[in-house]
């Protein structure tokens, strides 16, 4: 997993007095160059974990630190001198002496073309990453001409907490490994059918309610799209009231147990509209309970309650 | 939940086949499906609760394979193969005159239940191409005529005697041909064990167990030259010497026999007459790495070569080839089918072995590779059918022997399966380096109808095409990778100077849409929109800039998706815009070498 992922700043009050540290454990380190500047990082570390130490600002979708990398986007790729095709970053692990390009134009080209065809099959319209590849790469996905195929379907509203909207969604997988053997073994959903009619399902594509799900929201913590959202989120967009630029993100600890997780509240006027856990959290590594992710109206029906 | 007695059995059968239960999923599900004719929501649940599985792992599994369905088809189901050997001669008419005659459409149901139709990808029959299957009844050479005759059979309540045996494997020897591995192809009951121990069976497995060690078999495999007959042409002995040796976890020995590249059907009739050649093979290898289980991975339409196999394997534990202390020799190894479900993927080594375990055939992440940790996380050797089934001659009569039937570094002879617009499809076998030219004009008897060759698709559809210049190259590894296409699996499919290029684009991206397991974007999204694109300009509905765009984006799944399906979508389509590039710009202006320019104006 990623050194350099920078750590949350938790408002956990510290307690006083030196806090033991565990003893380093030695890791040697290996050398690369990537763009031609040299780089070391611990045995181990990938592509994308040396190029993050250099301030390269390598794209990935379907990664994330706390999942187990499923290599399927390809848009990290980058060019390895002395292999034949070009190779995923987040998951290709570096071997002393490599040398690595991530810019060059058989990069560049690539990495258009996935996000060419995202864009085309795909509502990208609340996947915060997208406009700025797109842009950078100098992608455009309507020149490979009209009807394309596309994934478009009606959201899916079967419940009050949460919405899918698979017409946003890239098939990242991040939301199975979340609901499965990576975080909370639940195994709700899954993807079904192959190709590009593969999508993801509840078993036999029934309601959420009636499937094994537990309302933990931990697929929607990891969705880098926006195709799992609050229920909170989705109504005030269609309302037109989402305005990020009114939000607050207030870092504190879940009051419902004893686990202490951490919780980002986003607030809007006041009002919680989301509550996320960080991913590069020690104690929750992303994931919650349904308790911490919506259980949060009380904070409103208590008397109130004033932030900062 | 109570099953008839003979699906009981069946379970029963499969959940002792595995150290996983998983595994026993996706045959459960299959012959549940024989048996009911659909997978209800009871029977899947009493499989979950057998397997110890939760219903989404059941249903994920299920929605993969294009076999398994949930809703019933007809009590005859019809499978049309369009794809390309078949649609060369006249797939696609005879799907039509089904469709027609029927009155039904694709995966759609007759009103009275008695048939349903469904257009499917290569079938394994393209030497008796076109073909269908009624449930898993292969019938071949077909006109119009003859399926006529065979649907009124059907309706009549009558059962047509399907293909005895593959199309064009049984036929006067030719004297360019080297029968090792085929050599019992065409005797009477060579399936038979005891016809195979009278044709030197079970000889080089005495000897293997008696006279050698494992590292002096795998050195004379080495010394054979043999190179994997299932497509990448890996030497055979170097992948067993990776095996570890230093290792307490189990080891197994897989045989592929997912035969799925279109034009490819060679590992049927080998199976088909001669199933304890693969056994033996197998048996040997296990000795080779240590390993004690093997699994054959026989695709699902294959059911009545799953068949012998099993009754093969019966047959040789009877007799002491099989199980505990084989010969006396104190080597023990166990056996067992494996049925896949219709999916082309997985014929990859990795998404076969996930396939096994009974999940979704996604592939894998490699390294690690298969020989340190394949199967269940443990050791693991795969080859295709024929590789396995050439090793008891090699051990038989030794590697530098069969090195010698062919070419430096290129050993022994193959199997090939010729079809397409030659006056003899049939499957051969020849020495490795043999000139491609004389397969084309000796061996298969030339182009019929007196035709011109146009294009000759080496060894399955994932090659790139050669055009008819390029045909004076011998057949051997090196030589056609020089030639810029690939030996691949031996299916070799001839087309004529009639034959519309973008209309094989077409249908080759078709086959690589269907297929993509859909788990990495470049190959999901990019063979979708090639698909798209090619539909389009076949249509008449291109655009000039579509014919760079198709180029380009093929370019660029090239070595970027997550497993060589990807190139395998890439490499025919680029090679066919760059050779008949012509035809592309041809059909902008309404013009087609195969059909006329009424249609063509007609669509545009
Ligand atoms: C998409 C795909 C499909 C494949 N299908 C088959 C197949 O049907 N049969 C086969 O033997 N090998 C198939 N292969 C090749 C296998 O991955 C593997 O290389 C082979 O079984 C190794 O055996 P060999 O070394 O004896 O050839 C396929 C490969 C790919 C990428
Ligand atoms: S909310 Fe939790 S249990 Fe439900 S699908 Fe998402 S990850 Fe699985
Ligand atoms: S719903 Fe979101 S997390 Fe799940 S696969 Fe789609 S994009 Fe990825
Ligand atoms: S290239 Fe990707 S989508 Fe295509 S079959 Fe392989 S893993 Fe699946
Ligand atoms: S981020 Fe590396 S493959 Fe998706
Ligand atoms: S059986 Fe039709 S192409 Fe192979």
């Amino acid at each position: 997993m990623s050194d350099t992922a920078s750590a949350p700043q938790p408002l956990i009050p510290v307690p006083r007095g030196p806090v033991p540290k565990a003893p380093l454990r030695q890791r040697k380190m290996v050398e690369l160059k990537i763009d031609g500047k040299s780089v070391s990082v611990p045995e181990g570390s990938t592509i994308l974990d040396a190029a993050r130490k250099l301030g390269i600002d390598t794209p990935t979708l379907c990664f994330l630190e706390s999942l187990a990398p499923v290599n399927v986007c390809r848009v990290c790729v980058v060019e390895l001198e002395g292999s034949r095709t070009l190779v995923p970053a987040c998951s290709r692990k570096v071997e002393p002496g490599m040398s690595v390009q991530t810019d060059s134009e058989r990069v560049r080209l690539s990495r258009r073309i996935v996000l060419e065809f995202l864009a085309s099959s795909v509502n990208v319209s609340t996947a915060p990453a997208f406009p700025e590849y797109l842009k950078r790469y100098d992608a455009h996905p309507e020149r490979f001409g009209l009807s394309a195929a596309t994934v478009a379907q009606p959201v899916k509203v079967d419940n009050d907490l949460y919405v899918r909207d698979y017409s946003k969604c890239i098939l990242c997988y991040k939301c199975v490994e979340a609901c499965g053997v990576e975080a909370q073994n639940t195994f709700a959903i899954a993807v079904a059918g192959r190709g590009f009619s593969a999508h993801i399902s509840t078993e036999y594509d029934v309601p959420l309610p009636d499937s094994a799900c537990v309302y933990c929201g931990n697929c929607i913590g990891v969705c880098p799209t926006g195709a799992l959202m609050f229920k909170s989120e989705y109504d005030m967009r269609q309302a037109g009231t989402w305005d990020e630029s009114r939000q607050t993100h207030t870092d504190t600890i879940c009051p419902y147990c004893g686990v202490g997780c951490n919780l980002t509240l986003d607030a809007q006027d006041g009002k919680i509209v989301r509550v996320m856990s960080p991913v590069g959290n020690a104690v929750t590594h992303g994931s919650l309970c349904i308790k911490g992710r919506f259980g949060y109206q009380f904070v409103e029906i208590q008397p109130a309650q004033k932030e900062k | 939940m109570e099953l008839p007695p003979p699906l009981e059995a069946k379970f029963n059968d499969l959940l002792g086949r595995y150290p996983v239960k998983r595994s026993a999923l996706i045959p459960m599900m299959l012959y549940a499906q024989d048996q009911f004719g659909s997978l209800g929501d009871e029977i899947l649940e009493e499989i979950a609760k057998r397997l110890d599985l939760n219903m989404i792992q059941v249903t994920e599994t299920l929605a993969y394979y294009s076999m398994l369905r949930r809703k019933p088809a007809g009590r005859y189901h019809i499978q049309v193969c369009t794809n390309i050997s078949c649609m060369l001669r006249g797939g696609n008419e005879l799907y039509q005159h089904v469709q027609r005659r029927l009155g039904i459409g694709n995966k759609e149901v007759s009103p009275t239940g008695t048939f349903s139709l469904e257009e499917v990808e290569c079938m394994g029959a393209c030497t008796g191409a076109p073909a269908l299957q009624v449930n898993y009844d292969f019938h071949e050479n077909l006109t119009p005529e003859k399926v006529d005759i065979l649907l009124e059979q059907l309706q009549d309540g009558k059962k047509p005697k399907p293909e005895p045996v593959t199309s064009g494997s049984q036929h006067d020897r030719l004297p360019a041909e080297v029968p090792v591995i085929s050599r019992r192809f065409g005797i009477a009951n060579s399936h038979k064990i005891d016809v195979y121990l009278q044709t030197e069976g079970y000889q080089a497995l005495e000897k293997a167990l008696k006279q050698m060690t494992p590292d002096q078999i795998v050195d004379e495999v080495k010394k054979s030259n043999l190179r994997g007959r299932g497509g990448a042409g890996f030497p055979t002995g170097m992948k067993w010497s990776f095996v570890p040796k230093d290792t307490n976890k189990p080891k197994y020995i897989l045989a592929n026999c997912d035969e799925s590249e279109p034009g490819t059907c060679k590992d049927r009739p080998l199976m088909e007459m001669d199933p304890h050649q693969l056994i033996e093979g197998m048996v040997i290898a296990g000795k080779a790495v240590g390993a004690h289980v093997g699994y054959a991975y026989i695709r699902g339409e294959y059911r009545y070569i799953i068949d012998i196999m099993d009754a093969a394997i019966s047959e040789a534990y009877a007799k002491g080839y099989l199980g505990k202390n084989i010969l006396g020799s104190g080597f023990d190894f166990d056996l067992v089918t494996h049925t896949g479900a219709g999916a082309y993927e997985c014929g990859e080594e990795s998404a076969l072995m996930e396939s096994l375990e009974g999940k979704r055939g996604y592939p894998r992440i490699r390294p690690p590779f298969p020989a340190v940790v394949g199967l269940y996380g443990c050791p693991t050797v795969i080859n295709n059918a024929e590789s396995l089934s050439t090793i008891p001659a090699i051990i038989r009569q030794g590697g530098e022997w069969y090195a010698n039937l062919g070419t430096p570094k290129n050993g022994g002879t193959r199997l090939y399966s010729i079809s397409g617009h030659v006056n003899r499809p049939g499957i051969y076998e020849l020495p490795l380096g043999f000139p491609l030219r004389r397969l084309i004009e000796e061996v298969a008897g030339g182009i019929a109808g007196g035709k011109k060759l146009k294009a000759v698709i080496p060894g399955g559809s994932s090659c790139p095409l050669l055009s008819a210049d390029e045909i004076d190259i011998p057949m051997d590894y090196d030589s056609v990778a020089k030639a810029g296409s690939m030996l691949g699996s031996g299916g070799t499919v001839i087309m004529d100077e009639d034959t519309c290029m973008v209309d094989m684009a077409r249908r080759i991206m078709h086959f690589y849409a269907h297929e993509s397991c859909g788990w990495c974007i470049p190959c999901r999204e990019g063979t979708a929109w090639l698909r798209k694109m090619l539909d389009r300009f076949h249509e008449g509905g291109g655009r000039e800039e579509d014919i760079p765009l198709i180029d380009e984006l093929s370019k660029n799944m090239l070595g970027r998706t997550f497993c060589p399906l990807g190139d395998a979508a890439a490499l025919p389509t680029i090679s066919i815009v760059k050779k008949w590039r012509n035809e592309f710009e041809e059909h902008l202006q309404g013009k087609c070498s195969h059909r006329p320019a009424e249609v063509i104006a007609a669509a545009l």
